[in-house]
């Protein structure tokens, strides 16, 4: 179905290795193959490697959006079913293969989901029957039933990554590129999926980039790697990485202050909205890590929000007290850190050096040499891969002298390395007596942290 | 499930009619010389808007607005009159020499003004335009290529608040300087940049094409129908009657 390569696609220029050896700067970044790949007709093949490495390139080279829409250049050969992926051949592939993007809000075209979930069999000419024969057989996999009555500026990550990923799966199309379809979906959400990729297992290609290697790789028929130098390769069999040698980070101090949030009695729902937090209350202090878990939509970042004094509470208040000292509301956020689910929120500035100035030299070196292989500090930060960008915003917060820290989601769109890397420095953090509260669907990572668990279950905070 | 019926009976009158009632009402504002006229007109539309949908809290606000813009004109017509407005009958006013002509003129034209910010304003916040859109694309011949990005853009704005929401409070976190935190836009305009490039991307890859069916009709109802022929009425006798007094 798919033959791949020898092929080289070079996409951007100028990228600075840290180390200081002078023959690694200037080497333009590419996504290659030496060898001939093959992805036979209705094979199930799991794409893995490290974050910005280019993973997603390559599935968009599949796609032939590369380089149909883009100004990099390939060299050798994608073919499907024997014809190039891009110009006129594009058009003709658009009905054969669907693409699932990084970030699902970016995918949404209608303002209410029971709209949108028809969208993609709406282009296919489907008739309205065949339509409802589709919705009634995704809908137990997908619960779109709970989605049906929003708006799609409402959804949750994980409720738009359903949406659309149901939307796309509706079509039947003959070949699904998948780009970490489960990266925002609670464990409940995305056994489902993989429960619906066994039963169609066989009847469709279909390429996926998903972190959960663990679950993944029972069902792959093959595995390609794309490593941190960008080389496509097939492989057999691959480990899980476990152990890691993460360096030292330069977090040595300890924070003198005692911190402590307290949140009481908190009630809150949206305007016009159904309610969604009730009577929520909990107290935690310096050096502990709490851990916030809960199916999509059920207000896990709003609570966080509301936490972070970004949201109001209908009723109820959040106090925190610095050395037993209560401080003013309005002060809050001076001991506050923040990691967005959306990295791109936090940066403001036209490269990667000025996000970074409030650094001390000697500590930068150190903790860009553990986030980061290779990186640019002259770039923009709005073009690292997502991967990159997320372990960028990370080090930007987690770094700032803040005594509360909140992290939406940290290991989305990590490589096992790098949640290794994030497991060691909220653990170092928290030595350091950093008050940390973290959302998160991966199991793993949260029990590596040894953290406090709980779990919003019909609106009520519920500790595990 | 939700059916066909339950997606579009919601609304009192379809918002395409609702923009097109908008639009009369909107020339008729601008172009009658007889005020008193005006009144009528706006009392039917707003009973339309009210009856779609807008709250009464919202109109005060837009009132407000409204009021504002329109005294600030009448204020600078006041101060600053044309010419051939500077004779007749004059008052004093706060040691502020005042012709009667140009007062009887700053007060028409803040009426005209404040009457088409509210109803322009209102209409804003009544009109569903993605229904609009999609009307036009199944029934009027909007060719596919030209409304979807439309709606795509139109469902971005409430994305690009809460966007702007994150960056300006992501500032504040980050104790960023206040100089710096004036270039709020840049983010927000990456934002917007990007967005739009994977929008657009996501139209193609999701396999948008000129011959598509549509699931929702978003036809309108016997009962629009009714509504705008009596309003279309009720306007013609208004547009017969400003035209006598023209004479």
């Amino acid at each position: 179905m798919y033959e791949i390569g020898p092929f080289e696609y070079t996409f951007k220029k100028n990228i600075h290795h840290l180390s200081s050896d002078p023959s690694s700067s200037n080497v333009a970044k590419k996504v290659f193959s030496r060898e001939k790949i093959e992805i036979l007709k209705h094979e199930l093949v799991i794409v893995t490697g490290p974050s910005g490495g280019g993973k997603s390139t390559f599935l968009q080279l599949l796609k032939g959006i590369i380089p149909e829409f883009s100004s990099g250049r390939l060299e050798g050969s994608i073919l499907y079913k024997k014809k190039p992926m891009h110009g006129e051949f594009f058009q003709e592939n658009l009905k054969e293969i669907l693409f699932l993007f990084q970030n699902p809000f970016s995918q949404l075209i209608y303002p209410r989901a029971s709209e949108e979930f028809f969208f993609s069999m709406e282009n296919y000419n489907y008739s309205r029957e065949q339509m409802d024969q589709k919705k009634k057989e995704l809908q137990a996999y997908f619960d779109l039933e709970s989605l049906w009555h929003k708006k799609t500026t409402e959804l949750s990550h994980g409720e738009c990554q359903r949406l659309v990923l149901a939307s796309l799966l509706a079509i039947d199309p003959e070949v699904l590129l998948l780009d970490e379809p489960t990266a925002f979906l609670d464990p409940e959400a995305r056994q489902d999926f993989y429960h619906w990729l066994s039963k169609h297992k066989g009847q469709r290609t279909i390429v996926l980039i998903d972190h959960h290697l663990d679950e993944i790789l029972p069902f792959a028929d093959k595995i390609i790697q794309v490593d941190a130098e960008g080389a496509v390769t097939l492989r057999t069999s691959i480990s899980v990485a476990k152990n890691l040698n993460i360096p030292q980070l330069p977090m040595n101090e300890t924070q003198n202050s005692e911190v402590e949030l307290k949140i009481e009695h908190v009630f809150f729902h949206y305007p016009d909205r159904p309610k969604l937090l009730e009577d929520i209350s909990l107290t935690a202090r310096s050096g502990e890590i709490v851990v916030l878990k809960g199916k999509n939509g059920k207000g896990k970042s709003t609570l966080f929000k509301i936490m972070a004094g970004l949201l109001k509470p209908l009723k109820g208040e959040i106090q925190i007290a610095k050395n037993k000292q209560l401080l003013a509301p309005k002060s809050h956020y001076r001991e506050m850190g923040f990691v967005f689910q959306n990295p791109e929120s936090h940066f403001f500035y036209d490269t990667i050096k000025e996000e970074l100035r409030n650094f001390k030299d000697q500590d930068l070196n150190r903790l860009l040499q553990s986030f980061f292989k290779d990186i640019d500090l002259s770039r923009s930060p709005f073009l690292l891969s997502e991967g990159e960008k997320r372990r960028l915003s990370i080090l930007m917060t987690a770094f700032h002298h803040k005594s509360i820290l909140f992290f939406d989601e940290p290991t989305f769109g990590q490589d096992s390395e790098s949640i290794h890397l994030i497991k060691t420095i909220i653990l170092q953090l928290s030595a350091m007596g950093k008050l940390q509260f973290i959302i998160s669907h991966d199991e793993n990572f949260i029990r590596s942290l040894g953290a406090q668990v709980y779990e919003l279950v019909d609106y009520h905070l519920v500790k595990l | 499930m939700m059916n066909q019926k339950d997606h579009e009976t919601k609304e009192f009158l379809h918002s395409w009619y609702l923009l097109l009632v908008t639009f009369l009402a909107l020339l008729f504002l601008l172009l009658n010389r007889r005020l008193i006229l005006d009144l009528p007109l706006c009392l039917v539309v707003f009973a339309l808007y009210f009856k779609s949908g807008l709250t009464f809290s919202r109109f005060q606000k837009i009132f407000f607005y409204a009021f504002l813009f329109g005294f600030g004109i009448f204020i600078l017509n006041i101060l600053y009159p044309a010419k051939q407005l500077r004779v007749g009958e004059v008052y004093q006013l706060l040691q502020m020499t005042i012709y009667k002509a140009s007062w009887d003129k700053a007060l028409a034209t803040m009426l005209r003004l404040f009457l088409v910010s509210l109803l322009s304003m209102c209409s804003a916040s009544v009109i569903d335009y993605t229904k609009v859109i999609l009307h036009l694309i199944v029934h009027k011949g909007l060719r596919p290529f030209w409304g979807y990005p439309m709606l795509l853009a139109m469902n971005s704005i409430a994305l690009f608040k809460e966007e702007f929401d994150r960056i300006r409070i992501n500032a504040r976190l980050r104790d960023l300087p206040f100089k710096d935190q004036l270039t709020l836009f840049f983010p927000l305009l990456v934002f917007a940049i990007r967005h739009s490039q994977r929008g657009a991307l996501s139209l193609v890859t999701r396999g948008l094409n000129q011959r598509k069916s549509f699931y929702y009709s978003y036809d309108l109802r016997s009962q629009d129908k009714k509504i705008l022929y009596l309003f279309w009425l009720f306007y013609f006798g208004l547009v017969i009657m400003s035209l006598m007094t023209l004479r």
